[in-house]
């Protein structure tokens, strides 16, 4: 056995001796491919995996909660109520509240979580550990984690100024937990404080958001049941995990996005390889009469094409998962914006075993493809019959055979089918975009043909001798041509396809946030860009007040406050946008699906009206005009749709209610906590005006006719006075914010072709340089007889200019498709309004990078060969 | 005169090469040419001395790895001598310009090779075109010169045929025409019939015989094959190096 696998690791040493160029080109294919599908699946999988960490951490063995649907949260008496339930082992109260850390070296947005001494009982190692540091220092104050801690720069012991609801607070520093102590979750935003602390800088006393719950062994449904019956009106009792899966809800159209763009890059990583290994299919076939020929059986000739395949996938994948380890700390680092502002995650990165093996059998499978397809068809097509081993001519007088008429064929049906399928059904575009990729390569072979056959057209009446010869040498190294070919298309038709639909769904997001956004010059709201979706509340008489100086004085027109919140629905937590009832435009015109626009915006000034997004009217089959129950912290209230919208740049969908009209049903549902919540489904809600003293989430501010934003911003903040722990933003300011924050799952993307621009480089310039060495023989015939640099240089860059940019003027075409229906695919999944706009400019600089790498081919392959002797044309015996 | 007995060949001086009733087209006087690595230099071409007359068909033997290639660059004005000069018609190649040397080679020179060096994208005509096409020479007049060429090899009824179409020996007489359609002073043959049976070897070789006499070009002809010998006007053997004639 050792003697057998010492004798294929000879013939290995012989292909890696012979071929130099093409293993390595081969093995960058595959790289490239387990490096992009690893580092994508990391990226996503931390998002959740960090979230586990803290949701695991804080609720221990507790399985059931009661969690508040507002940000008031509800009378910490429930908890005590809940203890002396039947059924319950122990119960623990919890008030998380969102806040702003202040240092000296800088400001972290984290979740601060109050908690008592009844959460030991629960063994959960995060707020387990956290209150004992509490307990520990009798101090009583402000927890951190160290790296928090780190970040803003403050030590135990000083203080910290935190932004909370509008407010500034100073709090000491306790302890700063590292990761010795709290395991991974040391990377958490979070921060913890005594029940009792967190109740007083929240100002909310006696309140609290959730109650964790382990209920007595078998008993967990009953209590379950028992909870709803008692709680259900206006709180909801729900297994512990229900928030791990809102955030797998939230975070799934970013899952499916992900998931296409790991396929077509893993895709586009077995063809590279293919690419490469199709390079050298002559001298493979002259290897393959060689070991026949020396007696060795069929048996021995695929156990060498297997070890061929293990090899370079091991190799591939090891380089590939470094790679690609790296290119989740560089591209992919930080968070996904728009869920980190609904959820606690953390910038941690989380690398499971699945993970590495999904990107593994990946980097095996591509390896394998990549082999034993080229062996293949080097065994089909009569190894021992060619015994001159040389590659076969493109003839162009020759008809094409009739396997290659059948492969055309199939290409063509499988590019059509493809189309055709994504476009019926939006929800296959993933598979209907591999097939599309394979479809467009198993036309490339015939498309090569007539590429030879144009270029042959055009070279005749060319003066330009290195003009006819590059087409004579295109034409002698058939599998050369089309994997250049097909390397330009795939790179091309990943480029276009990414950039392209990334690009329409950042479009998408900035139409959005200016139709959001336009109806004020200045916006203001506490806490950063994680508070995107403005859902913190604050009390918003004081600063309206010092803003009616700024009235008095001619500096500001108007100020509205704007009420937003998320609100958890079965399988999804939403937005509420609560626009002012004296805004005109309620529905933002960009967002809007279905129902009269003027009509919408009248019935939500009404009061008793919402807008849905399409997506939840679609999952409770619901029209406009129908009616829909949702769960408010008042209790459930029953509204009529006036329109369906897109999903404002939420993934899980928006609402749309009037501001007024939240704010009372939030902020009743304050006082409603205190209440039994005994409250049924209550029809048509009478609207009421913001009432002084209210809550906003955010301030809408509109200066004065010839008052500038930038002036207008600076009175605006120093009105505020530096304690409000509000931020002033410009419209623009705040638009690029959203559209930041927003636009940023789909915009690391763009790092993929980062990856592709860097691979084709690399396979490029490999794979003429393979070709100028393979051919140098003949190269050096030229040169010897009279071919001068310049029409040498010239020949080379007609031979991989030609087919280069060839291959990607048909990625481009085919990636311009693909934007289409990742387009359609996106609006399906995501429910974004995102608009189809060909990406032309791309496709023109795509072509432009093809022409570039050409001549950065062309002169590395001249040099190459001018600065050798032209020995090889002439015998060496 | 200095004579050197050396077993069957004699080490001989420029002037007994040289035949003093023809003008000499090609004079080497003492080239030398090393390659050096990091552990050994190589005498590649050590202080040869060689002439061409005119028309002249001279036959070079040698083993492997004594030198003939590196004799044949530095003929060629591919490679520069280290030490002694190549001069052609009179003329230093070692005062060549790069386009000078260009012109030389396109226009003085011809090449025969071992592999035939042909393209297989192109028929036999349009490959015999190749040269005058480098020079700029019309489309249609290269065309029509080639056709020529490819009739005084015998091959008029294979001008569309391209390589993969073509046999040993018809190859080599396409590689042979391309070298003449240029109308050389000199043909460099570089073991033309390595890669050919006896029969067909000795159909080219005396397709090779022929050009000095019906085309007016002298050849080189760097041979391992003694039948060589029977055609050429003199032997020249090299061995580690060096060059001597063959009596």
């Amino acid at each position: 056995m050792t003697g057998y696998l010492r004798t294929l690791w000879l013939f290995y040493r012989r292909h890696l001796r012979v071929q130099p160029l093409r293993e390595l080109m081969a093995l960058a294919g595959v790289a490239a491919g387990v490096a992009l599908l690893f580092a994508v699946q990391v990226a996503h999988r931390s998002v959740t995996g960090s979230f586990e960490d803290i949701a695991h951490g804080v609720a221990g063995d507790a399985t059931l909660e009661l969690a508040a649907r507002g940000d008031k949260g509800f009378d910490q008496k429930v908890s005590e109520d809940v203890e002396k339930m039947p059924g319950v082992e122990a119960a623990a109260p919890l008030l998380s509240e969102q806040i702003v850390a202040l240092g000296p070296k800088g400001r972290r947005e984290l979740t601060l979580v109050g908690a008592t001494e009844q959460v030991i009982p629960l063994h959960g190692a995060l707020s387990s550990q956290f209150q004992r540091a509490s307990e520990a220092s009798h101090k009583g104050l402000l927890l951190l984690t160290e790296p928090t801690a780190r970040a803003i720069g403050v030590k135990p012991g000083e203080a910290v100024t935190v932004l909370v609801g509008g407010r500034t607070e100073r709090m000491t520093l306790n302890a700063a937990l590292g990761s010795d102590r709290i395991g991974v979750a040391a990377d958490s935003p979070i921060a913890a404080a005594p029940l009792a602390i967190a109740q007083s800088v929240a100002q909310l006393p006696g309140r609290i958001t959730r109650v964790l719950i382990e209920p007595a062994p078998g008993r967990e449904a009953a209590l379950l049941g028992a909870l709803k019956a008692r709680y259900g009106a206006t709180l909801d009792p729900r297994p512990v995990d229900t928030e791990l899966k809102l955030l797998a809800g939230a975070a799934g159209a970013e899952r499916q996005v992900t998931l296409l763009f790991s396929v077509i890059s893993l895709v586009a990583g077995m063809i590279l390889a293919y690419n490469a290994l199709l390079l050298a299919s002559a001298e493979r076939r002259r290897f393959i009469v060689y070991l026949i020929e020396t007696g060795a059986p069929e048996s021995m000739v695929l156990a060498s094409l297997g070890f061929d395949a293990l090899i370079l996938g091991l190799a591939g994948c090891a380089l590939g998962l470094l790679a690609g380890d790296l290119t989740s700390l560089l591209a992919y680092g930080g968070l996904p914006g728009y869920i980190a502002a609904a959820f606690p995650v953390g910038p941690q990165r989380t690398i499971t075993s699945q993970t590495v093996e999904i990107a593994l059998a990946g980097g095996m499978f591509a390896a394998l493809a990549a082999t034993i397809l080229p062996a293949l068809s080097i065994l089909r097509s009569g190894a021992v019959t060619q015994r001159d081993g040389m590659a076969r001519t493109l003839s162009l007088t020759a008809k094409a055979s009739a396997s290659q008429g059948t492969t055309l064929a199939a290409g063509i049906a499988l590019v059509g089918g493809s189309v055709l399928a994504a476009l019926l059904a939006p929800a296959v575009t993933i598979e209907a975009l591999v097939g599309l990729a394979a479809g467009i390569v198993l036309c490339l072979p015939l498309a090569a043909r007539g590429l030879i056959a144009l270029a042959h057209a055009a070279s005749a009446r060319s003066g330009d001798a290195s003009a006819r010869l590059s087409v004579a040498e295109l034409r002698t190294s058939a599998p050369r041509t089309v994997a250049l070919l097909a390397t330009g298309a795939v790179a091309a038709f990943l480029m276009v396809v990414i950039g392209g639909s990334v690009s329409d769904v950042q479009s998408a997001v900035r139409r959005g946030a200016g139709d959001l956004l336009g109806s004020a010059d200045l916006w203001v709201k506490p806490g950063g860009a994680q508070n995107v979706y403005t859902t913190e509340p604050f009390a918003y008489e004081k600063p309206q007040a010092r803003l009616a100086r700024l009235q008095r004085a001619g500096v500001v027109r108007s100020v509205t406050p704007w009420r937003d919140s998320f609100l958890d629905l079965p399988g999804r937590r939403v937005w509420v946008l609560g626009p002012p009832p004296a805004l005109k435009a309620q529905i933002a015109p960009s967002q809007l699906r279905e129902g009269s626009l003027a009509l919408a915006d009248e019935r939500l000034r009404e009061g008793g009206w919402v807008a849905i997004s399409q997506t939840i009217a679609e999952e409770r089959h619901v029209r406009v005009g129908g009616r829909i129950s949702l769960p408010t912290p008042s209790g459930y209230v029953v509204f009529r749709i006036a329109a369906t919208t897109a999903n404002y740049g939420w993934l899980p969908g928006a609402i749309v209610m009037n501001g007024d009209e939240h704010a009372r049903l939030w902020e009743g549902g304050a006082a409603g906590g205190k209440r039994p919540a005994t409250s049924g489904a209550t029809s048509g809600p009478t609207p009421t005006q913001a009432q002084p003293g209210g809550e906003a989430t955010e301030l809408a501010v509109t200066l004065a006719p010839g008052v500038s934003a930038q002036r207008g911003e600076q009175l605006v903040r120093a009105a505020l006075g530096p304690g409000s722990g509000l931020a002033v933003q410009s419209t623009s300011e705040r638009r690029a914010e959203v559209s930041a924050v927003l636009g940023s799952t789909l915009s690391r993307l763009n790092a993929i072709t980062i990856v592709v621009i860097v691979t084709t480089i690399a396979s490029v310039i490999a794979l003429m340089m393979a070709a100028v060495w393979q051919g140098r023989a003949r190269l050096h015939s030229l040169i010897s007889i009279g071919m001068g640099f310049g029409q040498f240089a010239r020949l080379i860059f007609y031979e991989s200019g030609t087919v280069l940019l060839a291959g990607c003027a048909i990625g481009v075409s085919a990636g311009l498709v693909g934007q289409y229906l990742i387009d359609g695919w996106l609006s399906h999944t995501t429910g974004s309004p995102v608009h189809y706009a060909a990406a032309w400019l791309l496709g023109a600089r795509t072509l432009a990078i093809a022409l570039l790498i050409s001549l950065a081919a062309s002169l590395a392959a001249v040099v190459r060969i001018n600065g050798s002797q032209p020995r090889a044309a002439f015998s060496t015996q | 005169m200095v004579e050197r007995d050396d077993g069957d060949a004699r080490t001989v001086t420029a002037t007994t090469l040289e035949r003093p009733q023809a003008r000499a087209l090609l004079e080497l006087d003492s080239v030398s040419k090393r390659y050096e690595s990091v552990s050994e230099t190589i005498h590649a071409v050590e202080d040869v001395d060689m002439s061409v007359r005119e028309r002249e068909l001279v036959a070079l033997l040698g083993p492997s790895g004594s030198g003939k290639t590196t004799l044949l660059l530095l003929i060629a004005g591919l490679l520069r001598a280290d030490g002694g000069s190549v001069r052609f018609e009179g003329r230093d190649l070692a005062s060549f310009t790069k386009s000078e040397a260009l012109a030389y080679r396109r226009t003085k020179l011809g090449f025969v090779f071992q592999d035939f060096n042909l393209s297989a994208g192109l028929s036999a005509q349009e490959n015999v075109c190749v040269p005058l096409l480098l020079r700029g020479v019309p489309h249609g007049e290269a065309h029509g010169r080639a056709r020529a060429s490819l009739a005084q090899v015998g091959l008029e009824r294979r001008l569309t045929h391209t390589p993969d179409r073509l046999s040993g020996g018809e190859k080599q007489r396409v590689a042979i025409a391309r070298a003449l359609v240029g109308e050389p002073k000199l043909i460099l043959a570089d073991e033309a019939t390595g890669s050919l049976d006896t029969e067909t070897g000795d159909a080219v070789l005396e397709l090779l015989a022929a050009l000095p006499r019906e085309h007016g070009a002298a050849v080189v002809l760097v041979t391992h094959d003694i039948r060589a010998t029977r055609h050429a006007d003199r032997v020249l053997q090299m061995r580690d190096g060096r060059l001597s004639e063959l009596q």
